[in-house]
């Protein structure tokens, strides 16, 4: 099974690792030129009082990587209703399921960690730990909103009635809007751990689509 | 069984959403308008005047407290010392009040400003802070500063390297003032957009206040005397002129006190009903002859008037409709169960708030909308059976369950 | 003989439109079954009930002794199934799919399918999505012969395919089932060639079944009567003897089970003047036409 993922997300796990790493590359690369102009002293200043947020390049990235993925794996299955032929496999339709969706989130969380890897990494060649422990609490949202975003693109795909589709889609909208709540740089730290905890909420969700798709709803 | 669980998950997942947003929708929807007032105190008559801006006219109504109109150069006249500057400038500010002989050169000096913000006391930090030397000019320091596990250390900007020296030149002072380790509150002016530096005031993890300088270049830090338990929940530093004040310092007791700067004593104010989770503003207005302080919540403001001694002159209060009494307010606890918010008064950060269930005035909507479904069920010919937990979950959340079960089709094949 | 499949008193309704009420067959080990009808009288229905793609308002079907709603994934492994279109993962080429099939079936057959890919023209790195239908086809053929199955479920494979494939599948697949004892179901609305492959039929017509027997029976049995009538304006009574009728002017063709005799004492009964009557032999597909009518 992870073989037929593979080869559908291929072309857009490599596109969106080298664009995820390319952004935080390019993000460190435009603050090596502000350094330039501007003594680190008052960048870091910035940051501290003026609630300078020096990340918000890749904000929506993650969102993007997350949706692509999700494109990419589930548009294939639902053209020419192509998921009769995976439902079809001699294996328990759930299992089948969550296989696909155990998979994309391996490949994401992949994606992830190695662009937070570089986020961090480099951030404490220009900053104090203390700038990137704020940094790290203010883009995990946006993180698990790529998460969100995946489950929901799968949910939305794979469900056979359009009314649905909108349905699911316009929840799953303000869903993704909420990891979005931010007002200052850090204020995160005491709502991850739930926005993680909702997160488990969709990650199931695609066995409802598929379910439905197998009881021929049209 | 596993694709039931999953739609009881996103069933949930619905409802969480819906309870922030059909209620904020609500809320925008019935906005209850908001009164701006200003309350004034007049030292020549020991009475408040209030002040009134008009939107729609873009000008300012006055009136005394027996709700008389005032003109504008009246109600200047009635409060001299409040309206100063504008008596100044016409050349006719009193040389006296009530037998008091006024100095206009203290005016300037001796007039201070805070405004206290419930939301400023729990604020996401860095715990980083630029420590500015105090006798110096006014810049930016090459470093900042981090008070950490067990050590003070000063990490210059442009490196990124800790400044061996100087962080080994506080530590000692620290450890000789005995401050126990790690910084439980930092509260300075990190800007060089004041009159002077006056270094951070800071608690250590046993609760002991400190406050933090850097003069010419040199540490200094000195433990302020409290009282027995006397713990702090909030500090915000003066920049009055005279430098005759440190800091106003909120008590975790909600108490508020003035820390003088003469001998680090903390005078408390007698305020005694301030709690800023319902408080969400504090201001503290003080001028050479009285301090006035005023909080307001929701729908009530109070107002307490100190002279310079901080003893007790006059205290005003004013309290409106509550929001849960006015209509909109009932029907919106009787719609709604709960709701979910995302942000507190009390505090800046994001946080999953639900708060409801306070009456049961929703027991109606509820009800309705748990007959509304059951019709839809017989409608469907589904079997009861397998509804009865939606059915349970209509009736605990009302209207945002009723969505959310009927959004994720509950079918049977 | 042993039945692989039994339908029993299978209902479906779309909204308020009902597809067949009460539909019943069984299908016998090692015989071919084919499904045919006009496009949209139930045929992908029925095969989507058979795979458990659909819940049928009522009724059930067993495969290999269980019912469709949910096939154990041995079962699943014991049906070949072929989606309209030749529907496969065009995403992959023919060495990446044969790959990622072979690990689901433990009696996976891998020359079975390079054998039949040989013969196609295209080369190992080509992707499905980019090959002709009648490519396609084999390339879904192939893998159903490499995995092995017990029955064959095929919907709708000639669509699309020119007449040289589809000679070629339905040699090879009639071959191959012979041989080997499987058992097939197939749907078709394209009946030409198809009599060379099904031992059985099932005709459907819009919301109903109207023949259920051996192909060999129905061609025997069912037959076609030219006349000429001297009124042009003579109508015939349906669902008695006559079957259906097409009139054009004064020719008549008459559709019926009854025999010549019975057609013209029924004719006479009715006072109808006829000329030049003549049974007229039929291929699978005019009887096909003729059952269910040119509209």
């Amino acid at each position: 099974m992870f073989y037929k993922e593979w080869i559908k997300i291929r072309l857009v796990f490599w596109l969106s690792f080298v664009v995820g790493i390319g952004i935080v590359v390019a993000m460190y690369a435009i603050i090596r030129g502000e350094l330039a102009d501007m003594p680190t002293n008052h960048y870091i200043w910035n940051m501290i009082n003026r609630n300078f947020v020096f990340f918000t390049l890749f904000k929506f990235v993650p969102l993007g990587i997350g949706t692509l993925i999700g494109i990419s794996q589930f548009i294939p299955e639902i053209t020419e209703k192509r998921l009769k032929l995976t439902l079809h496999l001699p294996l328990n339709e759930e299992k089948a399921g969550l296989q696909m969706v155990t998979f994309g989130v391996i490949s994401i969380f992949i994606i992830f960690s190695l662009m937070l890897f570089a986020f961090l990494g480099m951030g404490r060649y220009f900053f104090p730990f203390e700038v990137m422990r704020v940094a790290a609490i203010t883009v995990a949202p946006w993180f698990m909103a790529g998460f969100t975003a995946y489950f929901v693109t799968g949910i939305v795909a794979i469900e056979p009635i359009w009314k649905y589709r909108i349905a699911y889609l316009i929840i799953g909208g303000l869903f993704v809007k909420m990891y979005f709540v931010l007002w200052e740089a850090g204020s995160y730290i005491h709502a991850n751990a739930f926005f993680a905890a909702l997160l488990v909420l969709f990650s199931v969700s695609i066995l409802f689509s598929i379910y439905r798709f197998r009881k021929g709803e049209m | 069984m596993l694709q039931k669980f999953s739609r009881y998950l996103l069933v949930a997942a619905a409802i969480i959403i819906l309870s922030s947003v059909i209620p904020t929708i609500y809320r925008t929807l019935f906005k209850t308008p908001y009164k701006y007032e200003s309350i004034y105190y007049s030292l020549l008559k020991d009475e408040f005047f209030k002040s009134r801006y008009d939107f729609e006219t873009s000008s300012s109504n006055y009136e005394n407290s027996k709700g008389e109109a005032l003109t504008e150069e009246e109600f200047h006249k009635a409060c001299p010392i409040e309206n100063s500057y504008f008596l100044i400038t016409k050349g006719q500010f009193p040389d006296s009040i009530n037998g008091i002989k006024i100095d206009v050169e203290k005016f300037r000096p001796e007039s201070d400003y805070a405004s206290i913000r419930s939301q400023y006391f729990e604020t996401p930090s860095y715990h980083l802070f630029p420590l500015m030397d105090s006798k110096g000019p006014l810049t930016y320091p090459q470093d900042v500063c981090r008070i950490g596990t067990n050590k003070v250390e000063f990490i210059v900007a442009e490196t990124n390297k800790v400044d061996e020296a100087k962080s080994d030149q506080y530590t000692r002072v620290f450890d000789n003032e005995e401050f126990s380790y790690p910084v439980k509150l930092l509260a300075g002016i990190p800007t060089t957009m004041k009159p002077y530096d006056n270094g951070w005031f800071i608690t250590d993890s046993k609760d002991a206040f400190y406050h933090m300088k850097m003069e010419n270049g040199k540490p200094f830090l000195k433990k302020i005397q409290t009282p027995e338990g006397f713990k702090v929940k909030y500090v915000s530093p003066s920049t009055i002129e005279s430098r005759s004040i440190h800091a106003y310092v909120i008590s975790a007791e909600n108490k508020i006190y003035v820390l003088s700067s003469l001998d680090y004593s903390l005078n408390e104010l007698p305020i005694y009903d301030y709690n800023p989770e319902r408080h969400h503003s504090l201001e503290v207005r003080k001028n050479p002859y009285f301090t006035r302080i005023s909080f307001s919540s929701f729908h009530s403001k109070k107002v307490y008037v100190l002279d310079r001694n901080y003893k007790l002159l006059n205290t005003f209060e004013e309290t409106g409709t509550p929001y849960a009494e006015m209509t909109v307010g009932k029907a919106f606890s009787a719609l709604f169960p709960f709701h979910l918010n995302f942000s507190e008064g009390h505090h800046s950060f994001v946080r999953f708030v639900f708060k409801g269930y306070k009456n049961i005035s929703w027991i109606v909507v509820n009800t309705l909308l748990v007959l509304v479904n059951i019709f839809i069920i017989i409608r469907k010919k589904s079997r009861f059976r397998n509804n009865i937990l939606d059915l349970l979950l209509v009736a605990a959340t009302g209207i945002f369950g009723f969505v959310a079960v009927n959004l994720f089709p509950n079918k049977e094949y | 003989m042993e039945n692989i499949v039994e339908c029993r008193n299978l209902t479906h309704y779309y909204g308020d439109k009902m597809v067949y009420e009460d539909l019943n067959f069984n299908i016998k080990k090692g015989s071919i079954l084919g499904l045919l009808g006009k496009n949209g009288t139930g045929k992908t229905t029925t095969i989507n009930i058979l795979n458990g793609y659909l819940t049928p308002r009522s009724g059930e079907c067993i495969i290999l002794g269980e019912n469709s709603k949910n096939l154990s994934p041995y079962v699943k492994s014991q049906i070949g199934y072929l989606i309209e279109n030749h529907v496969q993962y065009a995403f992959m080429n023919i060495y990446q799919i044969e790959k990622f099939y072979s690990g689901f079936y433990p009696n996976w057959k891998r020359d079975a399918y390079y054998d039949l890919m040989a013969k196609l023209k295209v080369t190992p790195k080509q992707k499905i999505s980019t090959m002709s239908c009648g490519q396609r086809s084999q390339v879904a053929l192939g893998l159903i012969l490499a995995q092995d199955p017990q029955l064959l479920v095929l919907d709708d494979f000639t669509m699309g395919l020119d007449p040289g494939y589809r000679r070629l599948f339905i040699d090879y697949l009639r071959n191959y089932a012979k041989a080997e004892g499987k058992t097939v179901f197939t749907t078709s609305h394209i009946i030409q060639d198809m009599e060379r492959l099904i031992d059985e039929c099932i005709v459907f017509d819009y919301n109903k079944v109207l023949v259920y027997m051996p192909v060999q029976e129905f061609m025997t049995t069912f037959k076609q009567f030219d006349f000429e009538v001297t009124n042009p304006n003579v109508e015939f009574d349906k669902g008695g003897l006559v079957e259906n009728y097409e009139k054009m002017d004064n020719s008549i063709e008459l559709f019926s089970y009854s025999t010549e005799e019975e057609v013209k004492s029924y004719l006479a009964s009715q006072g109808i003047e006829y000329s030049n009557f003549k049974q007229v032999p039929m291929t699978l597909e005019d009887a096909f036409i003729g059952l269910t009518g040119k509209y």
